[in-house]
């Protein structure tokens, strides 16, 4: 026993005998240079992604940073690859306070409950907390310590667009595949799917739109099974509400074509892709940080629980590849002018189809589900919470 | 679609992806039967396919890529049999902490490589080699013909190294030397067999074999490097317990790969044949996670079955996980 | 590397390798701390690979982020709830390790036992005061855990079931069990019925762990004092109690156990039910931490607790360095990922890879000893000048060759009569291939030597039940048992005996060395079927005895 004991003191002795020379040898402490103001986000693939959806907002705080005259290498802190688990979020959350962050960003929907939980926090309480797709805020009640907000956007506007895109692609009453993590099980992806979907009908009335559920996000091998059985069963466009660009290069290799997700897939399938709904997440980045940066008391006032749209270019396409039809670029501005002016919105009882020229025609039409049955008006809260059918057209194989 | 245009599609999708499998099943056989209880599957079918796929690319060549990927593959296997067997270290955590590190290299080279990672459509030659060839009158046999004749090189390639491996164990000197092995190393020690030797060879040979399979998968996948998820996708552990399921007999892995195939397939494409067959209605009713379950289930009730009925043709090898110390024998 | 095939060349090797009786304990901690620092190595010249200095790295690592950081209380405590779950998984790994039971399903029994106690936590929600809602938390996951291990073992006693591979199986399905709880598929009772996603709920808040504050800011987790005082609980337990002893035992030799008079079954599965218990606390605890289920509940603990377990060598104290090391690797990446982002989080993998690659590595040399022998090259040359001579001198010195052909026979005879058919069969295609090359025919001849004796005939099958319980004694031994001081006594006795019995045979057969090949062929035909005949009756005794 006297053995192993001397033998745990001279362990020990060893781990701080060498702790005291590295830390002799780097100076007295281990910070780096941090000048001003740290952003700290919490990632939930890793920060070195070249496409997806961390990716996408990593791009986007990285250029905010950037426009508002900051050094990302110095002053963005990160924690990647984190999954939706409480101990670990919180052991990030933690990671970035201790660093001295002041605004912590949440990119995943799963860490809602622990970034609520450290904003509850009164040692916390300079820190602002936000998180994406989330929907809890510090509005919710008074337990809150500090300003926490959640934000997301109107990425159905974006969808509606290339549903245009698809649309024209695909023959008159074909069929247009769309690969979704989930359908009728989350408000986001379901909302998703039929902005898509009635995209498609304003130019192409006749199409089906064949939705394949995966179950769950991230599973590349899957998005590729299930974009394959889609071609398989004759779809000549196949969007997608996924993060990897598995379905585009199905695509690609099938000869059919395409609409990605969260980036510009064009490289990966340069003769199928046509256009994606994309995030600038650097509008909301630039507005958050700079409020939280030179504004804080107010931040809950200015940045609300964002949810921008096409007119703040919070959510867009990307660039038209040169796979579309010659008219699609036409017709998809027509329409963008009509969102980011207010008079029209997708989920709006009013439907668009175009004339023999090109011009848009309204016809006022309820919104039907797919069983028929009308869908009622549809808000903000339906879109992003409660929405659980699909509209007419919509099917799931 | 008709009930045979589905079946075929369906039939094709099971073999296209799942003979990945096949690889990784036949190199954990060949592991298994020398004695060795190779849990780095999945780490080397990750890396051997990273390494495959890049050399691939480079040169061009799917010889080279398969060559590439066997001989990675093959390092690893070196790395084990060095360790486990001349070292005489424990071949679980070994296996173990070969998965983590093969699993960490992979992510290393790949975001480490970042925007530079080489494309799949960059390579012409490379990549056409892995299309799928076309039998003429055969493929053009209904519901079957397109699933077993039209299939990529790389499947063939598969079935034939399955096959041979089977052949090799069951009928050659060499190969009843290695279930010698496998089985009493202490008895067959004695009779002159030079255990390290066939350790040495029949791990590495397997390993490369799992390299393989990571090439497959990476061709698959078209090449395209994600950074939080791996090509292979949980696939080693599916084939450790395939290795089970097909009583350590190569030949019927290739009918084993089949029947797990037939799961995980039929999760995604269940839809798809319900509207052509209206009788199956009832897998719908089946949950995700259970498709994703069923092979470890099964073969769990295989390994209870066959041990409690003690097997006459139980080939799991009684020397298996055990390390073979001449002095102790 | 290894030895030469002695059935070859004869002569007393260049290395030979033994096993060690003693490790020495000094030399064990200095190649452990050797191999950190040369992993730390490597990794720092990844490290710099990327421009990233790596001692500062290292000490943001090595001090998990503590220094220059205002909230380095926060550290502690988190690096506290996932340094609790790893030392507790390890400590019940290493108990069923000691058994030589490879329980791989640490994962799954740490799943199982988070899901007991959190529906226990939603079931029961505020009926009980929060510490008797953790000691059921506790209670509940790690009877189910155990349950869950004890089905394993049970299958592993009566039929032999092999537990690393079910154990594996049973992971993936107690994980697929978990996905499927998260999602809306067939139950929602650990969901969030608030939120618009499947989630899984916050527990109620009487289930929380309960921590001790008032240390500054810094609150204690009261699971760490319970991990602390459950391992000098475990340590008592191996090394001073009945139960600890018959645990060592089994592990190094069923068949001793069993002659001992030991219920070997109950030993196992009573271990492995506590081994699987002890898990499941530890998932019981965690999911109290962290307020909550998830898919990712274990963070990898089953996979890294092997590790350390086995780092460790099954040592209670070494497992809470061991767990302790790992922890402040892997927590330690973390925060200096954080700071450094140039450098990829994957790299705490690499690093623990390389640990154990070369700790394990350099396992070997602490276990065996390496002999090389030079005077081995001088022998050559005398073997060169005068080869008749060397052969005489090499067959009369303790050639292990010898020893073990009376230990083939038993070996065979032990071994079921599947395998055996199938050695013997292999035994035989190469004594036919040795034929047909003059070099080869010694060996046939001395392999012979107990046979062709018709006195050493009749007395085989009793020498071999004999043999049986030694060599069944090393074949089922693997790596790092260390012998007790009357166990290694007896073998050596038996070695001693089986040489001497040998020496005489082989004195005896020295004049058959120069006969012609055809004799031997004759003779070893015979003995063949002899062999075969006495392996048929060795196998039934072999049977009865079993």
């Amino acid at each position: 026993m006297k053995k192993k004991l001397t033998v745990l003191l001279l362990v020990l002795v060893m781990i701080v005998a060498s702790l005291g020379a590295l830390t002799a040898l780097t100076g007295c402490n281990g910070e780096t240079e941090n000048e001003g103001f740290l952003v700290g986000a919490i990632y939930i693939n890793s920060k070195t992604d070249n496409s997806g959806y961390t990716y996408a907002h990593h791009q986007g705080i990285v250029k905010a940073m950037k426009e508002l005259g900051m050094n990302p290498d110095t002053q963005l802190k990160i924690v990647d690859n984190v999954p939706e688990n409480n101990q670990q979020v919180t052991n990030a959350i933690d990671a970035l306070a201790g660093q001295g962050c002041q605004l912590i960003i949440g990119i995943s929907f799963g860490y809602g409950d622990a970034m609520a939980a450290a904003a509850k926090k009164p040692e916390y309480s300079d820190i602002i907390f936000t998180h994406a797709t989330g929907a809890m805020s510090s509005l919710d009640s008074d337990d809150y310590t500090t300003s926490f907000n959640n934000y997301f956007g109107r990425i159905y506007q974006a969808r509606y667009l290339s549903g245009i895109a698809a649309g024209l692609k695909a023959s008159q009453g074909g069929k247009v595949g769309y690969v979704a993590a989930f359908g009728t099980e989350y408000a986001e992806t379901c909302s998703g799917i039929n902005a898509f979907a009635l995209g498609v009908q304003a130019v192409n009335p006749t199409a089906e739109v064949i939705v394949k559920e995966l179950g769950t996000w991230g599973d590349q091998t899957k998005e590729r099974q299930a974009a394959v059985e889609l071609a398989n069963i004759g779809c000549e466009v196949i969007a997608q509400h996924c993060d990897s660009a598995q379905p585009q290069i199905v695509a690609q290799e099938k000869g059919i074509f395409g609409c990605g997700y969260n980036s510009d897939m064009t490289s990966e399938a340069p003769d199928a892709h046509l256009t994606a709904p994309i995030w600038n997440w650097n509008v909301y980045y630039k507005l958050a940080i700079d409020t939280a940066m030179n504004d804080p008391e107010n931040y809950m006032e200015k940045v609300t629980n964002y949810y921008g749209g096409l007119k703040e270019g919070f959510v867009d396409i990307s660039p038209l590849s040169k796979n579309v039809t010659e008219d699609t670029a036409a017709k998809i501005e027509k329409v963008r002018d009509l969102i980011v002016s207010g008079k029209w919105d997708v989920f709006t009882d009013v439907k668009l189809s175009f004339d023999a020229e090109g011009n848009i025609v309204k016809t006022k039409s309820p919104l039907l589900k797919a069983d028929g049955t009308e869908a009622g008006d549809v808000d903000d809260v339906v879109i992003k919470v409660t929405m659980n059918y699909y509209v007419k057209g919509v099917s799931e194989k | 679609m008709d009930i045979a245009e589905a079946l075929g599609l369906f039939i094709f999708a099971i073999i296209s992806y799942n003979i990945a499998l096949l690889y990784g099943t036949v190199g954990e056989i060949l592991n298994e039967k020398a004695g060795s209880l190779n849990l780095g599957v999945e780490g080397i079918m990750a890396v051997g396919g990273m390494g495959g796929y890049l050399i691939g690319c480079s040169t061009d060549s799917m010889f080279a890529a398969l060559l590439g990927a066997f001989i990675v593959g093959g390092l690893c296997g070196l790395l084990f049999a060095f360790l486990t067997v001349t070292l005489q270290a424990n071949q679980n955590v070994i296996g173990l902490t070969i998965t983590t590190f093969g699993l960490a290299v992979y992510f290393f080279i790949g975001r480490g490589l970042g925007d530079k990672f080489p494309k799949l459509a960059d390579s012409p030659s490379f990549q056409n080699a892995f299309k799928a060839v076309d039998m003429g009158a055969l493929s053009d046999i209904p519901v079957i013909g397109k699933a077993l004749f039209s299939q990529s090189p790389l499947v063939y390639l598969a079935i034939a190294i399955a096959i041979v491996a089977g052949v090799f164990l069951k009928r050659t000197k060499a190969g009843l030397r290695v279930r010698a092995v496998g089985e009493n190393p202490g008895a067959a020690d004695s009779a002159g067999i030079n255990i390290t030797a066939v350790k040495y060879t029949n791990i590495i040979c397997g390993t490369g074999i799992m390299g393989l399979g990571g090439l497959y998968l990476s061709l698959y996948m078209g090449g395209s490097f994600e950074g939080s998820a791996t090509w292979t996708n949980g696939l080693g552990w599916i084939a450790i317990a395939l290795v089970i399921f097909a009583n350590w007999k190569p030949i019927a892995a290739i009918f084993g790969t089949l029947i797990f195939g037939l799961f995980f397939t039929l999760d995604t494409s269940k839809l798809v044949l319900i509207d052509a067959m209206p009788f199956l209605s009832f897998l719908s009713k089946i949950p995700t996670e259970l498709y994703s379950a069923l092979p470890f289930i099964i073969t769990a009730i295989v390994l209870i079955i066959s041990s409690v009925r003690k097997h006459k043709n139980n080939n799991e090898p009684s020397a298996i996980g055990l390390n073979y110390f001449r002095e102790e024998r | 590397m290894a030895e030469k095939d002695l059935t070859k060349k004869k002569q007393a090797p260049l290395i030979r390798i033994t096993k060690r009786a003693h490790a020495n304990k000094w030399f064990s901690i200095g190649i452990y701390v050797g191999a950190i620092v040369i992993a730390l190595l490597i990794g720092a010249v990844l490290i710099a690979s990327v421009k990233v200095d790596p001692f500062a790295f290292y000490q943001k690592m090595l001090t998990i982020g503590t220094i220059g950081n205002k909230f380095a209380y926060k550290n502690i405590e988190n690096f506290i709830a996932s340094f609790v779950p790893l030392l507790l998984t390890s400590l019940g790994l290493s108990l069923s390790f000691k058994m030589r039971f490879w329980n791989i399903g640490g994962e799954g029994q740490f799943i199982i036992g988070a899901i007991t106690s959190a529906a226990l936590a939603i079931a029961i929600d505020d009926a009980l005061s929060p510490i008797l809602m953790i000691i059921v938390m506790a209670l509940g996951g790690g009877i189910a855990a155990g349950i869950y291990g004890l089905f394993t073992a049970v299958l592993k006693v009566k039929f032999g079931t092999n537990e690393t591979l079910m154990t594996l199986m049973l992971n993936y399905i107690a994980l697929y069990l978990l996905k499927y709880f998260q999602t809306r598929h067939g139950t929602d009772f650990f969901l969030n019925p608030n939120s618009a996603r499947p989630i899984f709920n916050l527990l109620p808040e009487n289930s929380w762990m309960i921590t001790i504050g008032g240390i500054g800011r810094f609150s204690l987790n009261i699971s760490l004092i319970f991990a602390l005082v459950f391992t000098v609980f475990i340590y008592i337990y191996l090394n001073k109690t009945k139960h600890g002893y018959e645990i060592c035992v089994v592990g190094d030799s069923k068949r001793t156990a069993q002659y001992a008079g030991m219920n070997v079954s109950k030993v196992i599965l009573r271990t492995m039910f506590f081994s699987a218990f002890i898990i499941g606390m530890a998932s019981a605890f965690h999911v109290s931490t962290t307020n909550t289920l998830s898919e990712s509940i274990t963070n990898d603990v089953g996979w890294t607790g092997i590790v350390v377990a086995w780092l460790a060598r099954l040592n209670p104290i070494g497992v809470v360095i061991a767990s302790l090391l790992i922890s402040i690797l892997q927590f330690g990446c973390v925060q200096a990922c954080a700071t450094y982002s140039a450098v990829d989080s994957n790299v705490a993998d690499l690093l623990q890879g390389i640990i154990l690659f070369i700790v394990l590595a350099s396992d070997f040399f602490i276990r065996y000893k390496v002999n090389i022998d030079l005077s081995y090259f001088r022998r050559r040359k005398e073997q060169k000048a005068a080869p008749a001579f060397a052969e005489a001198t090499a067959v009369s010195e303790p050639t292990s060759d010898v020893t073990s052909d009376n230990e083939v026979q038993a070996v065979i005879c032990d071994a079921n009569a599947e395998s055996s058919d199938v050695t013997a069969a292999a035994v035989e295609e190469i004594k036919t291939e040795a034929f047909e090359q003059p070099e080869k025919s010694e060996t046939v001849i001395t392999a012979d030597l107990p046979h062709s004796d018709t006195e050493s005939e009749a007395n085989a099958p009793a020498e071999e039940e004999k043999q049986d319980s030694d060599v069944i004694e090393s074949t089922e031994k693997t790596d790092d048992s260390e012998k007790s001081e009357a166990e290694k006594s007896d073998t050596l006795k038996k070695t001693a005996k089986k040489t001497s019995t040998a020496k005489k045979t082989v004195s005896a057969k020295k004049e058959t060395v120069a006969k012609p090949k055809q004799t031997t062929k004759k003779v070893s035909g015979s003995s063949a079927k002899a062999k075969t005949g006495g392996a048929k009756k060795a196998v039934k005794t072999a049977k009865e005895d079993k």
